[in-house]
Parts: structure tokens; sequence; C-alpha cells
């Protein structure tokens, strides 16, 4: 059930290396080396709202088991991608499976093998806690009472506490009980982050990742709060403006991207446009110069002559998660 | 359906409550109305008025069913669909148009309940100081009051269903047209040739109902 890890990054850009992608990841393959059915399949997906076109061409697919973050920074399309897997949003083209279901016709079968957490943490505020279990109880053969109270019973409210009287953390908490409750195999989550303070974020995080590793559970999750994304994901997908999309795993993609220091002066005044092995080039405040590239020292070295960068004083630097997502997508 | 069934209840109950409650004093109020028309003129003299003039003695319930079930409709609707909280139900393990039609016939039976206390509370006045056949001209007459009732009703759940602002503003003049055709003339049995094509104009607002919900599904979110 639970598939390999995805071995390198895989680059590509809308439709013409969507299906070199598809090749290139192991994704789907379990461990034992037979075929599984991806819990997610993307292919070829196409969206525009009017003349502006959001997804030229996306394809990529998540495994059975694994819990993918999908990152990028705002406009990129997260939501539109999100709203298309929930069954919100029809694509203009391509094709979107969740399940082996087209995600815009899911069966009630399958819904019920998916769980939703909407952006805001979206609940019925006219129902108790208690009213908000029986409501779903009776649509989910597979429903976990014990889990749900697990979870609502730390808040140290009266099960007739209504929600819309609580705060937004203490509504997150009813809304992932009542999501892992049904104990589904794929579980999408849009931006969960939205509205928690850090406690109730840490809380949330804390037993999702218990709840999907010991479950073998699929996970789709946004956030802005991307340091999250380093103590919950195995698999990152990143979109960039202009159709960019870069499938890994997380710990390839923090093994192999890097962050490189030089100081001030070591450029000249205009930036030259990064090619590749490097990916970006920053300037900060103070002169200095961040490098971002998928190249150790050296071939960096060679890299930044090429682009007329005097490479003396090049200093590597740890990066978080977050520095190298903002690192990889840029600032601006 | 049951669940459903629970979940409107709880969300309604309170407006149901309140509903209730005008309309019972709306009763009270009705009947001693006309019991004061009857004080204070001879019987004879409001038979004749109601029979040679057409002066209708009951024309405040006119406008109770279109308030009530542009009331309910939007009670039931508008927490549905603000901030898109309809996505829970659609993602509810059933088909959306199973889905639509539950939450519209769990509306519409409680309109009903409400709209066959008015019947019942306008027969019963009526037949406390009127003779016999004017009972049933009175339910005739008052009929495509109550469709009004249904249509402002599915009108509301229609427009508030609705995501795109411009449609939106069509169907709410598609509703307040069909609303209007429902009270074109007070006069006595008046759409007594017309009240079953009434009544299918009115359920057609069911499939327009299921359709705004389809174009929710698919892009919009309220």
């Amino acid at each position: 059930m639970c598939a390999g890890p995805i071995t390198g990054p895989a680059r590509m850009t809308g439709k013409r290396d969507g299906i070199r992608h598809l090749r290139q990841i192991r994704a789907g393959f379990a461990g034992n080396g037979t075929m599984s059915a991806p819990a997610i399949a993307v292919q070829g997906l196409v969206h525009r709202y009017g003349p502006r076109t959001i997804h030229d061409g996306l394809s990529f697919t998540v495994p059975e088991g694994r819990i993918l973050g999908l990152l990028g920074k705002n406009g990129v399309g997260k939501t539109t991608l999100i709203r298309i897997l929930m069954g919100f949003l029809t694509p203009t083209a391509g094709t979107c499976r969740v399940l082996g279901d087209d995600s815009h016709a899911l069966r009630a079968e399958t819904k019920r093998r998916v769980g939703l957490v909407f952006e805001g943490h979206l609940a019925y505020d006219f129902l108790s806690i208690a009213e908000t279990e029986r409501f779903f109880a009776r649509w989910y053969p597979r429903w976990r009472r014990d889990v749900f109270w697990d979870l609502v019973e730390r808040l140290n409210l009266p099960p007739t506490h209504r929600i819309r009287h609580m705060s937004e953390g203490q509504r997150s908490q009813v809304v992932l009980g009542a999501v892992m409750a049904q104990d589904p195999d794929l579980l999408i989550l849009d931006d969960y982050t939205m509205g928690l303070d850090a406690g109730y974020r840490r809380l949330f995080l804390d037993y999702l990742v218990h709840y999907a590793r010991a479950g073998n559970k699929t996970v789709l999750v946004t956030s802005h709060v991307v340091q999250d994304m380093e103590r919950l994901v195995d698999d990152v997908i990143f979109l960039r403006r202009g159709g960019d999309v870069l499938q890994t795993s997380l710990s390839d993609f923090m093994g192999r991207f890097r962050h490189y220091h030089l100081p001030a002066g070591a450029a000249p005044a205009n930036l030259p446009t990064p090619a590749a092995p490097l990916h970006g080039l920053e300037r900060e405040a103070d002169g200095s110069l961040s490098v971002f590239a998928f190249a150790g020292p050296e071939e960096m070295r060679a890299a930044l002559r090429t682009a007329g960068i005097d490479p003396a004083g090049i200093r590597e630097r740890q990066m978080s998660l977050e520095d190298a997502f903002v690192g990889y997508t840029g600032k601006y | 359906m049951r669940a459903l069934a629970m979940k409107e209840w709880i969300k309604l109950r309170h407006w149901l409550g309140l509903i209730g409650l005008g309309h019972l004093a709306f009763g009270a109020w009705f009947y001693l109305s006309m019991r004061h028309q009857f004080r204070i003129e001879h019987a004879e003299m409001i038979y004749y008025q109601a029979n040679r003039i057409g002066r209708l003695f009951y024309d405040d319930l006119r406008y109770v069913p279109l308030a009530t079930g542009a009331v309910l409709g939007a009670a039931q609707f508008l927490p549905e669909v603000l901030r898109g909280r309809l996505r829970i139900a659609m993602h509810l393990p059933m088909g959306l148009g199973a889905l639509i039609l539950a939450h519209l016939g769990l509306g519409l039976g409680l309109l009903a309940v409400v709209l066959a206390f008015d019947l019942g509370i306008l027969a019963g006045t009526v037949g406390a100081f009127f003779p016999g056949p004017f009972v049933a001209s009175a339910l005739a007459t008052a009929a495509p009051w109550m469709l009004a009732g249904i249509a402002a009703y599915l009108g509301a759940a229609l427009v508030l269903l609705e995501p795109d602002r411009r449609t939106q503003a069509v169907n709410l003049a598609v509703a307040g047209g069909v609303v209007a055709l429902c009270h074109l003339s007070a006069a006595y049995n008046a759409y007594d040739g017309a009240i079953w094509g009434l009544a299918v104009l009115v359920g057609l607002m069911v499939p327009a109902t299921l359709r705004a919900a389809a174009r929710f599904r698919d892009g919009g979110t309220g």
C-alpha cells in the first residue's frame, strides 16, 4: 500500500513534460515493486478563468499512503487545484481522478473514503458538538466515535456547546475530529492553518500526523505556514508562476536544494538571469547575494564564474523548509 | 435522510417557532377582526358586500404565505451558502439532485404545515361567520396566495443557491414574476381556471433550483 519514496526532483513545465514526469517519479509503485493505483492522479489538467490560464497541462500523482504538501505562493493556482480535487470546480480540460473516480463525479462510496477539511474549518455552526457527531456518524459506516470524542473532549467543552460559540481553534478540532472519525482513506486539507494560533496549529498537526501515519492514510494538504510541512509531509509539490511544477520527496528536496551566500560586491549591479544549475539569485538588504541551486559547491563555483559572479567568499547556509520555499519560489 | 432532517430541524426550529407564533397571532387577530366586522355591521350587509360588490373580507391573509415562504427559504438556505457551507453537504455520500430535493422537500413540508394552518384558520373563520358555500370560495380564492408562498420559498432557494451574480438577478426577477402572477387579482375565485397551470409554473422552479445548485458545485462559493 505504501509507495516508496520519490527519488529525485521531477520537474515539469505543464504539457511538455507531464508524461515524462509521470514516468520519472516512482509514485504509484508499492514497496514490492507491484503497481498500486494512486490515490490522486492528475493528467494534463488545464484550467482557465476567462483569458487567464491558471494550469496548463498539469500532471502529477499522489501515491497511496503518502502525505503530500501542495506549496506555492499566492496566485499560482493552489486553491483552484484543491477545488478541482474536491469536486467543486470543473477543469477546462484534462483528467483528475480521486481514488479512481473523476473528482467531479465521485460515487457515494468514494465520497465515504474521502475526508475534506475546507479552508476556514467550515462546519455547521448551528449544531452542537454532540449534534455534529450524530449528524456525520449516520453517513459513514466506518465511523470512529472514539476518535471524534478523544480529540474533542480535550477542548473541555460540554457536548451541548454550539459550534458558533467556539473559537477558530476549537472549531478546527471539531472539524478534524469529524473528518478523522469518518476513517477516510484520503484526506484533502485546504489551508488548515487559517485562523489558528501556534498552539492549535501544533495540536491539529500532531493529531493529523499520528492519525495519518498510524492508519496509512493518504493526505494532500496546503498551508500558508510552510514550516509546519516539515513535520508533516513526505512529498512536496511546488507550483510556480508560469506553470512550473516540481514534485519530489521532502528529504530529497532538502538534500539537493542548496542556499549559498556571497558577500556584497561579488556580483554586478544588474544580476544575470539564472541559468541551470543556478535556480535563483536574490540581492539581500545589505548588498550581499543569496544564490539557490540544485548543485554542490564545486559545480556552483563554476556556474557562478560563467554567470560573471565572483565565487570567492561563497558560504553554504543551512535552510529550513520555509527558507527553501522562499528560495525556490522567489520573494516576489 | 434522517440526518438531514435532524440538521434542518435544528437549523430552522427557532425560525419555525417565530413563524408559528406569528401565524397563531395572525389567526387570532384574523378571527377577532372578522368577528368585529360582524358586530359593527349587519350580517346581511356584509353578505351583500361580499356577494354583490365583491369586497374581500380576508384580504389580510393575502401576503402572509408570501412572507412566510420567503423567510423560511432564506432561513434554510442562507446559512448553507454563507462561506460556501453547502460544500459540506455536497460531499456527503449522496447525489447532488437527491441532496437538494431532500432539502427542498423538508422545507416545503414545513411550509405546507404552516400554509395548511393558514387555510384552516381561513376556513374556520369564514365558516364561523359566513354560509357554507363561502368556505369553498375562500379556499379557492386563497389558493394562488398559497402558491405565492411556495414560489417565494423556491425563489429564495433559487436566488441563494445561484453563485453567479447576474444569473442571481435574473432568478430574482423570474421568482418575482411568478409571485406577481399569483397576485394578479384578488377577486373571488379569480384563479379557478388557471390554478393548475400556475401550480405547474411554480413547480418548474424546482428543476431551476437544481441547476443553480449544480452551478454552485461547479465553481461558485456563494
